[in-house]
């Protein structure tokens, strides 16, 4: 009978309550779409750092980690593949000899990496091949054939078909010099990774870099899933000192501190609308015990005890919050799952977002798992707010309470 | 006759501010099992205050009310909710019903508290409800109904709880002379009907009239008891 007393008591002021029920679900609202925007870029820059610069997995030479130097390589090169391709959680790897030298056009020159792949394997880890905007018909199997970020091209005022010249160093020390003709433009939303890479095939830089078949920089690894990345990593990790195996956590640790940082702003985040709700709660439910402080004497007075007194207050407060609550994840449910679908245009700031990495097309997500510990929120926070005014509304004396507007 | 309330040499002397006022000065009563008694005197003589120590919802300052062999002075206030609830029934001059409730819920509320079965509480919810002339009110709530309808529910929640007696302070306050006259004569009856003890505070000649004893107060002291 108290439970149908307090859900009737919310009730008795409509337009108040239903404000106090709005601002839970309105601040609900918000702070569930921020956690899944936010979410989302961060999933979308992980994804896209996996997908197209860093893969699941990395292995080099430890040599090659201290100085990218040519001749720094990993030996042995068909072996270690051979033991990567016979784990249960590889999906595909690709092997890449990486050279740092100049780019260089008539008119100008830029730093660069000669990225050197095998197409059809290079095609399984990354989606570079997705990323290009202009090339001429089967644009890798030409004689020498790079692919150029149309960001790079524009800064060496090239365009396609046209050549550009790379210099670099040998694996015997001195610089060579060779012209190759782009084939195809790419562009990715990450500017300094459009800016520094360049793709050529890798048999056809490795002549030239003076490094054999069984000789490379780097083997990326894809995994089937990203859950197996640390049991990946130890199964893959060498006997070999000499070979070093990292997993993009470590080679772009803020990324990894990103996801952390993530899930802790998100706490930050949703506990400062919480607290701001309380407080809006907490001055609603000292009006309701302020006005009814006769009815509440009264109460007292024909036998309800303190305990049930307290009880009522926190049953009213938690039906206020909870309905709140609950409109508001279901508001949040309805805004997540439209704007996940058609993504979050942001291509008004996407030269500010580029230069950080994120894409200008956002995708809002939020884990189911985070809806129960919401409401779980929600509910906690109602029933400290109920405390203070159900302590209140204890202290009244019935002789007291009952003489106010006598 | 049994004596239901023993109250004596009671004093309630307020001092909040530099000057001491007794509201309570020294008084001793004695009620019985089934009396229809009215405490009448003017404004401020302490008839409520008097009313509000018997039934548990002030402290005196000295001296001893028993009810039942219990000294009410002495419980805590937690001891007192619970006493309230099963040995006292109350009327209060603005009716004081739980305005979301209906009347038939609103008699059965203090029997929900005391943990009487929903087939019980409703049985008897009904019956006093019939009893005081609102069998066809019963789903009613308390904004729906007249200023004599309301108190006549506030008389069946009273009741309800089966107390030793019922206080009424200044029942008839709010009611017009017609309103006035059906509840006097509604309360009278139960208190022959259900062996009701009433005790009112009152200084309406009309509630002084239908009393079988009548306790003059008079600056905190009892001026005079007639029993008539």
């Amino acid at each position: 009978m108290i439970f149908i007393v307090a859900w009737k008591n919310v009730w008795r002021n409509k337009i108040r309550s239903i404000v106090v029920m709005m601002s839970v679900a309105v601040g609900l609202l918000c702070g569930i779409f921020f956690m899944a925007f936010m979410n989302g870029m961060a999933k979308q820059r992980i994804d896209s750092a996996i997908k197209s610069e860093v893969s699941h997995i990395q292995v080099h030479s430890s040599e090659y980690l201290d100085d990218e130097e040519v001749g720094n390589v990993i030996p042995d090169i068909k072996n270690i593949e051979q033991r990567i391709n016979d784990s249960k959680y590889v999906e595909a790897l690709s092997t890449r000899i990486i050279i740092s030298g100049m780019a260089k056009s008539a008119r100008a020159s830029k730093g660069v990496k000669i990225v050197g792949i095998n197409r059809e394997s290079e095609q399984k880890v990354t989606d570079i091949h997705t990323k290009i905007t202009d090339s001429i018909p089967d644009y890798f199997n030409k004689k020498y054939p790079v692919l150029m970020s149309e960001r790079l091209a524009k800064e060496l005022r090239i365009r396609l078909k046209q050549k550009v010249t790379f210099v670099f160093q040998t694996v015997e020390g001195g610089l060579t010099e060779t012209s190759f003709k782009i084939t195809a433009l790419y562009k990715t939303s990450n500017k300094v990774f459009d800016d520094m890479m360049v793709f050529v095939p890798r048999s056809k830089i490795a002549r030239f870099a003076g490094l054999n078949n069984n000789q490379a920089h780097e083997i990326a690894v894809l995994l089937k899933n990203n859950d197996d990345l640390n049991l990946a990593a130890d199964e893959l990790k060498s006997e070999n000192n000499l070979i070093v195996t990292r997993t993009w956590k470590k080679i772009m640790p803020e990324l990894g501190m990103m996801i952390d940082m993530m899930d802790n702003m998100l706490v930050i985040f949703m506990s400062i609308i919480l607290v701001a709700l309380a407080f809006g709660i907490i001055n609603t439910m000292l009006m309701v015990v302020l006005e009814r402080s006769r009815e509440i004497g009264m109460l007292m007075a024909i036998g309800m005890n303190g305990k049930r007194i307290f009880g009522m207050i926190l049953l009213e407060t938690l039906f206020l919050s909870l309905t709140g609550g609950i409109i508001g994840i279901i508001a949040a449910t309805v805004v997540v799952n439209i704007t996940s679908k058609n993504g979050m245009d942001l291509s008004a700031y996407s030269k500010g977002l580029e230069a950080i990495g994120y894409d200008s097309l956002v995708f809002p997500v939020l884990d189911i798992s985070y809806y129960p510990v919401l409401i779980l929120m929600v509910v906690i926070t109602a029933l400290l707010s109920s405390i203070y005014p159900a302590a209140k509304a204890l202290k009244l004396n019935p002789a007291t309470a009952m003489r106010i507007d006598a | 006759m049994e004596s239901v309330i023993k109250v004596k040499d009671l004093y309630k002397i307020y001092d909040e501010t530099s000057v001491e006022v007794r509201a309570i000065n020294g008084v001793d009563i004695e009620i019985n099992e089934g009396e229809f008694t009215a405490v009448v005197g003017p404004s401020g003589s302490g008839k409520t205050t008097l009313l509000n120590m018997i039934g548990g919802l002030d402290k005196p300052t000295s001296g001893n009310i028993m009810i039942g062999g219990q000294n009410l002075a002495l419980m805590s206030s937690s001891k007192l909710i619970d006493f309230r609830m099963h040995n006292i029934g109350f009327i209060f001059q603005a009716y004081n019903l739980i305005p979301v409730l209906t009347a038939i819920e609103n008699v059965e509320f203090v029997m929900h508290l005391q943990g009487i079965s929903y087939r019980e509480r409703r049985a008897r919810a009904k019956e006093l409800l019939e009893a005081v002339g609102l069998g066809d009110r019963l789903n009613s709530r308390p904004a729906k109904l007249s200023g004599g309808q309301q108190q006549r529910v506030a008389v069946a929640r009273a009741l309800a709880s089966r107390p030793r007696f019922i206080l009424a302070d200044e029942p008839t306050a709010n009611l017009d002379s017609k309103s006035t006259e059906n509840l006097l004569d509604i309360m009278y009856q139960l208190n022959i009907k259900e062996k009701a003890t009433f005790i009112f505070s009152s200084h309406d000649q009309r509630v002084v009239n239908k009393a079988r004893r009548v306790i003059n107060v008079e600056d905190g002291k009892i001026m005079s008891d007639i029993t008539k």
